[in-house]
C-alpha cells in the first residue's frame, strides 16, 4: 500500500510552489489532487473531489492538498498510510506576503487597495495556528496552540517555508517522484508587486501580533531538523538542479 | 548519645587536591567535635590501607584495608579504590555506639554538624543522609577553613554523608562497590531508606561542604569502575527485591531501571549521569539576559496569584499556564509511558519558551507559574538552559485545603473530565507514588496520591537541579505584604510599588465548584487522609510529604 502524502497549504507558506510542480509532473485528477480557491474558481469543490475519487481507484493518489483539505478527508482513502505535511513560515514575513499578495489582485481585479495599518490591525493574530488547528480538528479552545503541537509530532513533515528548497526535493523524492527544486511561484517583486517591505521594527511589530505563530514557527525549525536527519544518508539533490 | 563516625581517608598516592581537601575535612570535624554538645561522645575513625594509614592524635584508627577493587577485576587505569562493604565492616561492633556516621573524606562539617545529627535523630529520623553545598576557594587567595566554611556555595545531590542507626548494621547487605565511583552511595541509601522508620533526606542544609565539583565520574575515562559499581547493584537490587518486595524496591530513586531489568531479564539501561546537573562555574548570568521563573506545585495552591503577584513587577513577563501549556497528550505519554520517549516531542515547551524570550526585552524575568512544570516539562527546560537562569517556586498550601478544593472541583471524579488532561492519576504506570487501581476506595485517595506524587517529583527534580534557584513559598505567606516583599526579594525583582494593592484574593472557582455541585467538610477530608495514611504512610513518598507538610496537619 502506496502512502498518501496529505500537504495542508497555510496561505503563503509555499503550498503554490509545491502544487506548480506537482502539476508539472503528475496529472491532476489522477494521482494528484489539489483542492482550493485559487486555483479552481470556486470556494471549496468538496462535491467535485469526491466525484473524482469515486470514478477511480484511490490507491493511485500520490498526494492531495490545499486550503480547505481537513484532516477527516483521509477517510476518503481507506486504508491508505498518511503522510502529512505542512510548510511553516516566518511570521512576520508571511503577513507581508499576504499583503503583497492581497493587494496585487485587488490592484488587478480592480478593487480598492486596504493601507497596510488598516490590513495589519484587522489582521487575526496566529493565523497560522489557527488554521492549522481547523484543519486537523481541533476544536476552538484556550489551549489550541498545545494541541497542535501535540499533533504535528506525528507528521511526516513539518518545515518551513524559509528552507523549501532544501525541502521540497526531499518531499518530492519520498513520493516517488524526481528529487528537484522547483522553482517559486507567487514570488513578490516578481510575479507579485512588492507593496510593503520588512523592515526590523516592522518584523518586532508583527511578531509580538502573532506570538503562538512564532512559537510554531521555533518549533517547525526543530521538526525539520529531525525530518533532514531522518533523510540523512539518503542521495542528496543537487543544488543547482530545477525542474 | 554515642557516635561513631568513620572516615575513609587517604595517604600519599591520592592527588594533591584530595590530600589538601582531607586537611580541611580533618580540620573542620576536630572543630566540630570541640564544639559538640558535652552529651555527645563523639569517636572519629579513620578507615585506610595499611600503607596509608592516617596519623593524627584524635583519630582513630581501624583495621587497616586488606583489598580494593582492583582485587576485584581489571580496569583501564588502576585506581586503588575501598570496597563500601570493607568499609562497613570497619564499624566493628553496634553495642559500642549508637549512631553510625559515615562521610567521604572531602566532606567537611560546619562546627554544629554532629548536634544536629543529635537533634535530627531526636526528631525521629532513625537514618538520613545530608548533602553538601559546594563551595570554592577565594580566587587569588590561600583558602582557609572560615573562608571555605562561611563561602554561602550552591547545593549539590551527592549523598557523601549519612548517619543511620547502629542497630541498622547487621541488617545492612554489603556490597562490593567501589568509593568514589557512581552508584556506590545509592548502594548504601536504598538500604537504609528500607530499613528506617523515619528516613530523612536533607538536601538544603548547610551542615556539610565539598571544595569544588570535579565530577570525575563523569565522561567515559572511569567508565569501566561504574560497570562495576552496575552490576554490584543490579545483585544487590535482586537480594532486595528477595528481602523487601519488589514494589518497594523499584519506587527506590532510580531503582526502577534497575528491577525492570530484573524482571526481563537483561541487563539494567539507567540514565547516564548528567553532566549539567550543577555547574557551578558557569560566569554569573549578563545583567541583560532573561531569567525564568517556574513553579513546582500541585495545582490549587494559588499558582494563578502567583503569576498575578510576579506580573506587576515592571520587567516581569508572567504567566499562568502559558501556551503550549504541555497538558493533554503531553502529560498521558509522561505518566502511561517512559517519559524518555516523548522527550523530543516535549522540547516543543523549549522551542515555544525561546520563542517567547526572544520577544521580550532584555533583561526580562520571564515566569510560568503552571502546575505542569514538574509533570510534563521540567525535564526538557533545565536541560535546555543554563540552571543558574532558572528559579523554580516550591509553592505550597495545606494539603487539606488543596484536597477539599480538588473534591470540590470534583477533579478526580467522574463529572469534570477536563480534569484528565491536567492531572496524572496515581494508579497511571508512570506515576511517581504508584496506586495499584484496585486499592483504590475513594476519590480522595486518588486525590492525595496525585499530591504525594507533585511532591515525590519536586523533591526528585530539587534533587538533581541544586543549581537552579529553588524558593519556598506558601500560598498564606505571598498573600500577605511582608510575604510578598520577601518573594520578590528572592527571585531578585523590585517588586512593584504599591504591592498592597495587587494582595487579592486567590481565585476560588466558586462558580465550577456549584456546578460540580459536591461541597464537602474540612473535617470529613481531614477524616479521608487520616484513612489515606492508615493504609499507605508506611510509604517512603507518603512518610517524605508527611514530614514536609508537618505543622500543615489539619
Amino acid at each position: 500500500v502506496t502512502p498518501l502524502h496529505f500537504l495542508y497549504h497555510v496561505p503563503k507558506t509555499g503550498g503554490q510552489t509545491v502544487r506548480d510542480h506537482l502539476d508539472s509532473v503528475l496529472t491532476r485528477g489522477e494521482d494528484f489532487d489539489f483542492i482550493g480557491r485559487w486555483d479552481r474558481g470556486d470556494h471549496y469543490d468538496f462535491d467535485a473531489l469526491l466525484e473524482s475519487l469515486a470514478a477511480r481507484p484511490t490507491g493511485e493518489v500520490i498526494a492531495v492538498g490545499g486550503h480547505p483539505l481537513y484532516r477527516h478527508h483521509a477517510a476518503l482513502f481507506p486504508g491508505r498510510p498518511l503522510r502529512e505535511v505542512v510548510f511553516i513560515r516566518e511570521p512576520a514575513a508571511r503577513v507581508v506576503s499576504h499583503y503583497n499578495f492581497s493587494t496585487t489582485m485587488r490592484l488587478r481585479n480592480g478593487r480598492p487597495v486596504i493601507p497596510f495599518d488598516q490590513y495589519v490591525a484587522e489582521y487575526p493574530a496566529n493565523q497560522m495556528t489557527n488554521f492549522l488547528a481547523k484543519r486537523l480538528g481541533i476544536a476552538k479552545s484556550q489551549h489550541l496552540l498545545n494541541s497542535v503541537f501535540a499533533e504535528l509530532s506525528s507528521f511526516w513533515l513539518v518545515g518551513r517555508t524559509e528552507s523549501l528548497d532544501q525541502l521540497a526535493p526531499r518531499l518530492f523524492g519520498d513520493m516517488g517522484l524526481e528529487p528537484v527544486m522547483p522553482r517559486r511561484s507567487n514570488v513578490s517583486g516578481l510575479t507579485i508587486e512588492r507593496h510593503v517591505t520588512l523592515d526590523p521594527d516592522l518584523v518586532e511589530q508583527l511578531r509580538q501580533h502573532h506570538p503562538h505563530d512564532v512559537m510554531l514557527h521555533r518549533a517547525a525549525a526543530r521538526f525539520e531538523a529531525a525530518y533532514l536527519e531522518r533523510h540523512a544518508g539518503r542521495s542528496q539533490p543537487s543544488v543547482d538542479q530545477y525542474s | 548519645m554515642r557516635i561513631r563516625h568513620l572516615i575513609p581517608t587517604v595517604g600519599a598516592s591520592a592527588s594533591a587536591e584530595l590530600r589538601t581537601a582531607q586537611e580541611f575535612t580533618l580540620q573542620s570535624i576536630e572543630r566540630a567535635r570541640r564544639c559538640a554538645d558535652p552529651s555527645l561522645s563523639i569517636e572519629v575513625c579513620s578507615v585506610a590501607f595499611h600503607d596509608e594509614s592516617l596519623d593524627v592524635p584524635w583519630v582513630s584508627s581501624t583495621p587497616p584495608l586488606e583489598r580494593s577493587v582492583q582485587d576485584l577485576g581489571d580496569f583501564r587505569e588502576p585506581r586503588r579504590l575501598p570496597l563500601l562493604s570493607d568499609v562497613l565492616d570497619r564499624f566493628g561492633d553496634p553495642a559500642d555506639f549508637d549512631l553510625a556516621v559515615l562521610t567521604n573524606v572531602d566532606i567537611a562539617f560546619q562546627p554544629l554538624t554532629y548536634d544536629l545529627i543529635a537533634e535530627l535523630r531526636a526528631e525521629g529520623y532513625d537514618a538520613m543522609s545530608i548533602t553538601r553545598r559546594t563551595v570554592y576557594p577565594p580566587l587569588g587567595r590561600t583558602p582557609s577553613l572560615s573562608r571555605l566554611a562561611t563561602s554561602i556555595g550552591s547545593p549539590h545531590p551527592g549523598d557523601d554523608c549519612f548517619a543511620f542507626d547502629a542497630t541498622m548494621l547487621p541488617q545492612l547487605i554489603r556490597p562490593d562497590a567501589a568509593l568514589g565511583v557512581r552508584w556506590v552511595a545509592r548502594t548504601l541509601k536504598w538500604q537504609l531508606r528500607l530499613l528506617a522508620d523515619q528516613f530523612g533526606q536533607f538536601n538544603d542544609l548547610h551542615a556539610t561542604f565539598h571544595i569544588g565539583d570535579d565530577r570525575l565520574w563523569i565522561g567515559d575515562r572511569f567508565s569501566d569502575y561504574e560497570s562495576h559499581n552496575q552490576r554490584v547493584v543490579e545483585q544487590l537490587i535482586e537480594e532486595l527485591c528477595e528481602r523487601y518486595g519488589r514494589e518497594r524496591v523499584r519506587r527506590l530513586q532510580s531503582a526502577a531501571p534497575f528491577v525492570r531489568a530484573l524482571e526481563e531479564g537483561a541487563a539494567a539501561a539507567p540514565l547516564p549521569a548528567r553532566a549539567q546537573l550543577n555547574r557551578p562555574n558557569d560566569p554569573p548570568h549578563p545583567a541583560g539576559e532573561v531569567r525564568l521563573v517556574f513553579a513546582a506545585t500541585s495545582g490549587r495552591s494559588g499558582s494563578e496569584f502567583l503569576a498575578q503577584l510576579l506580573g506587576t513587577a515592571p520587567n516581569v513577563d508572567a504567566g499562568h499556564e502559558r501556551e503550549p501549556a504541555m497538558i493533554g497528550p503531553f502529560l498521558r505519554r509522561v505518566v502511561y509511558e517512559d517519559p524518555s520517549t516523548s522527550y523530543t516531542d516535549r522540547m516543543v515547551k523549549v522551542d515555544a519558551i525561546r520563542a517567547e524570550v526572544e520577544l521580550l526585552a532584555q533583561g526580562s524575568v520571564y515566569v510560568d507559574t503552571s502546575h505542569m512544570f514538574v509533570k510534563t516539562f521540567a525535564d526538557v527546560v533545565l536541560d535546555s538552559f543554563p540552571h543558574h537562569r532558572v528559579s523554580i517556586i516550591a509553592l505550597r498550601r495545606n494539603p487539606i485545603d488543596i484536597a477539599k478544593s480538588f473534591m470540590e472541583l470534583d477533579y478526580f471524579g467522574p463529572i469534570r473530565r477536563p480534569w484528565m488532561g491536567w492531572m496524572p492519576s496515581p494508579t497511571a504506570p508512570y506515576s511517581h507514588f504508584r496506586l495499584e487501581p484496585d486499592s483504590i476506595q475513594s476519590q480522595f485517595d486518588l486525590i492525595f496520591g496525585y499530591l504525594v506524587d507533585i511532591d515525590a517529583r519536586t523533591m526528585a527534580l530539587r534533587e538533581m537541579t541544586p543549581g537552579a534557584t529553588w524558593i519556598d513559598a506558601h500560598l498564606d505567606d505571598i498573600t500577605s505584604r511582608d510575604g510578598a516583599s520577601h518573594l520578590f526579594d528572592q527571585i531578585k525583582v523590585t517588586p512593584p510599588a504599591h504591592l498592597h494593592r495587587v494582595l487579592a484574593p486567590v481565585n476560588a472557582r466558586t462558580a465550577t465548584k456549584n456546578k460540580a455541585g459536591q461541597p464537602v467538610s474540612r473535617d470529613a477530608v481531614a477524616s479521608a487522609w487520616e484513612s489515606f495514611i492508615a493504609r499507605y504512610g508506611h510509604r517512603p513518598e507518603v512518610a517524605g510529604f508527611v514530614t514536609r507538610w508537618r505543622g500543615e496537619s489539619p
